[in-house]
């Protein structure tokens, strides 16, 4: 959908704003679904995430800048409103008095520190794959909010300015949700970075 | 650990600063590796559901916008035909089940037309749903369920003639079998009795 045709239904309203959700429907309801259920894991969830997004699109349209791009616009409406889904399960599980975490980190800390090949040559293999799989699964499980901004810093290359943007945050509690997001990764992944790290 | 840790960590997670060998960029290195993969991985087979199609999706969608304000409600001269329309379905809905209702049948489920959805009420409406749900299934179709402002929904696409197995699940619910070949039902809570 055209950035400008979008613009002008928001101004007009009315019947201009049903032809447009139909448009958004179909120029982003797959790539916006296929996100949602990555992180949701819910086929109707992604979708009432997804359908809700394309509302609060609406509800929000004025704020939408000319200079920006609808999709990354219309994409970080979708993450927040996950975010928010995920903060209501309240299902993440606290790290206060989890000995296994310091003993995680330094076991990471000692491997990741030794003369090793490629990691990326490494993760390719079907045994690092799954227990990659295996260890991400039960971190999305646990702690999903973490193990969502993960994926996204990875996929789109989020500053700290964007993560504190997403999560509604100021930079300092940010910069303490991306330690918690380290620290929790190296606990639920430590299997697959002992398995990573430590086979030079 | 201190903060330039993170932000390294961070910088390097993002694809950021990836000449950077040091242990933590090594660690962020193939953590950022193995999430890209698995992403590639995991995306292939996720194909948008079947059971819900383009059209089904954008209706449920257009609902939502008319009942959360962002789209204004259907005409009045639209409404005052369906209106008089669905007064007479739901003295139907609720008249003939009422005389044809089984001894000791409970609990009450009340039914009512509006447009082209079936809305029922139950004391359970998550129950019934997943109850019609599962017997639709079980008679070859692949209805999908939502909720929505506290309504319990299924839409599903009926393969036309509507088979036997089909109109069966629909006739034990008393459920008309739609015009065309989309199915919608909404269940809300029923009142307490």
């Amino acid at each position: 959908m055209d950035r400008l045709d979008f613009m002008q239904a928001c101004r007009e309203g009315g019947r201009a704003i049903e032809r447009a959700l139909r448009a958004l429907d179909a120029a982003y309801f797959d790539v916006l679904f296929r996100e949602g259920l990555r992180t949701l894991r819910d086929t109707e969830a992604a979708r009432d995430a997804v359908q809700e997004t394309f509302i609060k699109v609406w509800r929000r349209c004025s704020t939408f800048q000319a200079q920006s791009e609808l999709l990354p616009w219309i994409r970080a409406i979708l993450r927040n409103d996950m975010l928010d889904r995920m903060r209501r399960n309240n299902r993440e599980l606290s790290l206060e008095d989890d000995a296994v975490s310091v003993e995680a980190e330094r076991r990471i800390d000692e491997l990741s520190s030794q003369a090793i090949a490629g990691p990326q040559a490494e993760v390719r293999t079907r045994e690092h794959a799954e227990c990659f799989q295996r260890c991400w699964t039960r971190f999305e499980e646990e702690s999903p909010t973490h193990a969502a901004v993960i994926t996204w810093i990875t996929q789109d290359g989020l500053t700290n300015e964007e993560i504190s943007r997403l999560l509604d945050r100021s930079p300092g509690a940010t910069r303490e949700f991306i330690s918690q997001c380290r620290k929790r990764a190296r606990i639920y992944l430590v299997e697959w970075y002992e398995l990573v790290f430590g086979e030079v | 650990m201190t903060d330039s840790f993170d932000d390294k960590w961070l910088d390097v997670l993002a694809g950021r600063d990836v000449a950077d060998d040091t242990p933590v960029a090594r660690e962020a290195r193939a953590l950022r590796a193995a999430v890209l993969a698995q992403q590639h991985v995991s995306t292939a087979d996720m194909e948008p559901s079947p059971a819900m199609n383009r059209e089904q999706r954008v209706r449920a969608l257009l609902a939502r916008a008319r009942e959360t304000g962002v789209l204004p409600q259907a005409r009045r001269a639209t409404r005052l035909w369906w209106g008089a329309a669905a007064a007479g379905m739901v003295a139907l809905a609720i008249t003939v089940p009422w005389l044809m209702r089984a001894p000791g049948e409970s609990p009450p489920v009340v039914r009512t037309a509006d447009e082209d959805v079936v809305r029922l009420r139950a004391p359970d409406p998550r129950a019934l749903k997943q109850q019609v749900l599962v017997e639709l299934r079980e008679a070859g179709i692949s209805p999908a369920g939502y909720e929505a402002f506290g309504r319990q929904g299924i839409d599903a696409e009926l393969p036309q003639p509507v088979p036997e197995a089909v109109r069966a699940v629909l006739a034990k619910h008393r459920i008309p079998v739609p015009k065309d070949s989309i199915l919608r039902i909404e269940i809300e809570a029923a009142a307490p009795q």
